[in-house]
């Protein structure tokens, strides 16, 4: 009915919102946990938005399919009885994303249910997110190998960029620079620093590698010649 | 009675009349005193370590310029991995204060880092944290030697966690100029993410 259908889709539209928001929320800390050298703002990149559409899309057909009224345990489970459309939506949102990630039952270690599928699209999502960070990473890396062999200097200026970045990070996060950078420094070639050298060539895409990773390209730029993609 | 056999008011009379008596030493200001003179021996120590690094301009003098440097300061009771990561940082400041001696300064820097202990570093959260490597720079990154990262490598892909585009090289050694690059399959995506 007309006068009922502003509610309705009002309903639908705050399903869709709090699901897709509490997955995005869910991406974003997962990401921060396992790939603290993607920034934050990458979350919003299309393969995660994919899977705060799909979960919206799902809230939104169990926001359809529920009777706040109905006697049944799923619906009252989703619903939690709320007559209000939009209360509707919103108790449908978020605890719709409590049945996607179910755990009917576990084989050895593995969870077999909802669980599993949104934990293997989340990984996915995420996964696209890191190799969407490398290539970039790698194309920077292309564009700026000649700025950098023409420095001298250029190790050094690296890491006094590096240690200036990271001052202000948490000490676990100044570690885990540290410790990959103490991998990949023993490596240095012993033959003067030369672009076709392939061995330089690895050291610099390592080091430099890190540097993109953990502070980011904006403070490479400042050095003679460094270019943004 | 103080022990010296004179009285309270003969002790104070003599403080007034040689007031150095009372400025010497206890045993905490000695100790203070000498862990400063120590301090300030460290100090020289690094100090003469950098001008002689400035002029290390050979693999040979390298070598011998981190010894003593570190010989230097071993005997002046620092532990080795104090040791190294004052002269490194005492290199670091120095060539940012003379882009001239940057080239001597940076080999002497890595001769410095290559004395570090290694320890290992796995593949999965390597591949995990850094995105898909060239095989190149996963040697370079790992901490590991070649013989024993390709044995991991191997037991890795057999396991269907990692892929190597055309496949893994059969020498160790080969790994080094290796571009082929290593990623994790869905099933090392689950296991690095799930």
């Amino acid at each position: 009915m007309p006068a009922e259908s502003g509610p309705i889709l009002g309903g639908y539209l705050v399903a869709f919102a709090t699901a897709a928001t509490a997955v995005l929320f869910d991406a974003y800390t997962n990401l921060a946990k396992s790939l603290p050298r993607v920034p934050g703002i990458i979350v919003i990149h299309p393969a995660i938005l994919a899977l705060c559409g799909l979960c919206g899309g799902a809230a939104c057909v169990a926001y359809g399919l529920t009777d706040p009224s109905g006697t049944d345990v799923i619906s009252t489970a989703l619903t939690l009885k709320a007559q209000n459309a939009l209360l509707r939506g919103l108790a449908v949102g978020a605890t719709v994303l409590i049945l996607l990630r179910s755990r009917l039952f576990n084989i050895q270690d593995s969870g077999f249910g909802g669980e599993a599928i949104y934990t293997l699209l989340r990984s996915l999502a995420i996964q696209a997110v890191n190799d969407y960070r490398t290539r970039q990473r790698d194309g920077f890396l292309d564009l700026n190998i000649n700025a950098a062999f023409a420095m001298p200097t250029y190790f050094f200026r690296l890491q006094h960029q590096i240690d200036g970045s990271i001052a202000s990070r948490p000490p676990e996060y100044q570690k885990r620079v540290r410790d990959e950078i103490a991998a990949v420094r023993p490596n240095a070639p012993t033959t003067p620093m030369r672009r076709d050298d392939a061995d330089w060539e690895n050291y610099y895409r390592s080091y430099t590698g890190i540097c993109f990773d953990y502070c980011g390209p904006n403070i490479l730029s400042t050095l003679p010649g460094f270019r943004m993609l | 009675m103080p022990r010296s056999g004179h009285s309270g008011r003969q002790v104070r009379a003599l403080q007034r009349q040689q007031p150095h008596v009372i400025s010497q030493p206890t045993v905490v200001g000695r100790r203070l005193r000498e862990k400063l003179m120590s301090g300030s021996n460290v100090l020289q120590l690094i100090s003469d370590f950098v001008e002689r690094a400035r002029a290390a301009d050979d693999h040979d003098k390298v070598q011998a310029c981190v010894d003593e440097g570190l010989a230097s300061l071993q005997s002046a009771d620092v532990s080795r991995d104090d040791a190294i990561h004052m002269l490194s940082t005492a290199i670091s400041s120095r060539s940012e204060q003379n882009e001239a001696d940057s080239a001597n300064l940076f080999q002497i820097f890595v001769e410095l880092e290559r004395r570090k202990t290694p320890t290992a570093v796995d593949v999965i959260p390597l591949l995990t944290a850094a995105g898909s490597l060239p095989l190149a720079e996963l040697v370079m990154r790992s901490r590991a030697s070649p013989e024993p990262l390709l044995r991991e490598l191997n037991l890795l892909v057999e396991q269907g966690l990692i892929e190597v585009e055309g496949g893994l090289p059969k020498a160790a050694a080969d790994l080094r100029t290796d571009r082929r690059r290593v990623r994790l399959t869905l099933r090392g995506t689950r296991r690095a993410f799930g």
